[in-house]
């Protein structure tokens, strides 16, 4: 939806400005790790194909993934009529492919988004938050959750955080190879074991750096993706305070009040849990990857008196 | 041990009189958009297994033959979708002391034969007048209240007609509420009870 979006949506230029250096810190740190890695001695073919495979894995599967972590089905227009109803609105509006759309039965109020490209897109809304907000919330949800899909976010994110999950993989397998005595790709132990082991020091070091510089890069731009989804989402759907209210509703202590009637909860309750999101992009989040509730409504509120409806 | 056990029992009439503050309590819903009693009220009593709490039918029995002035019985019976005993009493809408004061006898015939765990919860009706009864939950079990406000159909959305609850309405309910009503403070404890007879 980049061009319609561009042409109804105005620009936030100090969040993208933000967002670009950030991943430009998170490419330049990716040259830098691979090279690093290479001086020290470790095969190109060993990082590029850990790399790769930490890429490839989430961006082909991460629909796949995150319905069956969510434990999420596929739901017909028949099934869910007035969720379907909403899909459609904001993709008719935008231009954009209409993704799948699944449900999640669970008590816990969130939405997601996922899949690699507007083609494989789904979004899934849990019983929960359909339970708890009313339709003209649910829109501004699933126009948060649609501008994830239209930012192409789940792409976006896969590619920045597979250098820090490589980074990690790499030290383990230097770390394991060096205490079983093997030699971590392409290096022989033909080398004296003094410097086998300064080598294996400095790959250690230089692995836990990068990871820990590529954690906090990628949450910092996924926050900025946050920011900006709500942005899009708030003006797509013409209603910043549903937004606004659903968050409230769904990440304030609201959330915790259940739905579940109290004569069945009781003997279950013990055994529920909530599995963990594989990749996908949810409305709440306890990590860090989500901006904090104040400063959303903080710019939800700013876009409501854009808008014209609200008082400053 | 001993010290624990004496004080677990001094508890038990503690949970009663967190049942017994509610009259007092109830003046402050009035400035929750004016809620007022609609005079009825109940016990749920869980899965109807008389042999497991058999001192609580013998205790129960008075409280269930007692009649009101005009000679029909004080509690209603029935048992819900659940497979749950329902004791609901209906009573003028000035009797709220008179309505917890019942609800409480219901509550200390459990209590007192040592059937705590027959107790699923009390539940008080409420009304604005415009909109449908909500209702203030109490468990025995925790020896707290909560609020629970059911909204009408016709505000579901996806695929199934959802009932739903007003969440917001219901912690303004019980911030009204703090400080006069032994309130529970973990919220995810604040189950719903739908289609409750009281209600």
């Amino acid at each position: 939806m980049s061009t319609t979006e561009r042409g109804r949506i105005p620009a936030d230029p100090g969040l993208q400005a933000r967002m670009a250096v950030t991943m430009f810190l998170i490419g330049a740190l990716g040259v830098a790790a691979v090279a690093a890695m290479i001086a020290l001695g470790v095969s190109l073919v060993f990082v590029v194909v850990i790399t790769a495979a930490m890429l490839f894995v989430p961006y082909f599967f991460s629909d796949r993934m995150a319905l069956y972590g969510m434990n999420a089905r596929i739901v017909t227009p028949q099934e869910a009529p007035d969720l379907h109803a909403i899909v459609d609105k904001l993709c008719a509006q935008t231009g954009m492919l209409k993704p799948r759309v699944a449900i999640a039965d669970t008590d816990m109020p969130n939405a997601f988004a996922t899949g690699r490209n507007q083609k494989h897109a789904v979004v899934c809304a849990t019983s929960g938050i359909m339970r708890r907000l009313d339709n003209d919330e649910l829109e501004g949800v699933l126009g948060h959750e649609l501008s994830h899909v239209a930012h192409r976010d789940v792409a976006v994110m896969t590619f920045a955080s597979a250098l820090g999950v490589a980074a990690g993989l790499i030290t383990r397998f230097v770390f394991y190879s060096e205490l079983f005595g093997g030699s971590f790709g392409g290096r022989s132990n033909n080398n004296n074991n003094s410097n086998n082991a300064l080598v294996f020091l400095a790959v250690m070091v230089v692995s836990i750096v990068v990871y820990a510089i590529s954690f906090l890069l990628t949450r910092t731009l996924s926050r900025y993706r946050e920011l900006s989804a709500d942005r899009s989402g708030a003006y797509l759907t013409g209603k910043p305070r549903s937004l606004a209210s659903a968050l409230q509703k769904i990440t304030g202590d609201m959330a915790r009040i259940p739905t579940n009637d109290l004569r069945t909860a009781e003997p279950f309750n013990a055994f529920f849990f909530t599995p963990a999101i594989a990749q996908g992009f949810s409305i709440s989040s306890l990590f860090s990857t989500h901006p904090s509730l104040e400063k959303r409504l903080a710019q939800l509120h700013q876009i409501e008196v854009d808008l014209g409806q609200a008082p400053y | 041990m001993l010290g624990r056990w004496r004080r677990g029992k001094a508890e038990e009439p503690a949970v009663l009189d967190h049942l017994a503050q509610l009259p007092a309590a109830a003046p402050a819903l009035v400035t929750c958009g004016g809620l007022s009693p609609t005079g009825a009220g109940g016990v749920c009593l869980r899965a109807p297994d008389p042999a497991a709490y058999p001192s609580l039918e013998e205790r129960l029995a008075p409280i269930l033959a007692a009649t009101d002035p005009d000679g029909s019985a004080r509690f209603e019976q029935s048992i819900d979708e659940f497979g749950h005993r329902w004791l609901v009493r209906r009573t003028s809408v000035y009797d709220l002391d008179g309505l917890v004061a019942d609800l409480r006898s219901v509550n200390a015939a459990a209590v007192e034969s040592g059937s705590t765990g027959a107790l699923m919860c009390t539940m008080v009706a409420f009304t604005d007048a415009r909109n449908p009864p909500m209702a203030l939950v109490f468990r025995a079990s925790r020896g707290t209240w909560y609020p629970f406000v059911p909204i009408a159909d016709g505000d579901d959305v996806g695929s199934k007609r959802l009932a739903t609850r007003d969440n917001p309405r219901e912690i303004a309910i019980g911030t009204a509420l703090e400080g006069l009503l032994a309130l529970e403070p973990d919220l995810s404890k604040w189950f719903p009870v739908w289609g409750a007879p009281v209600l």
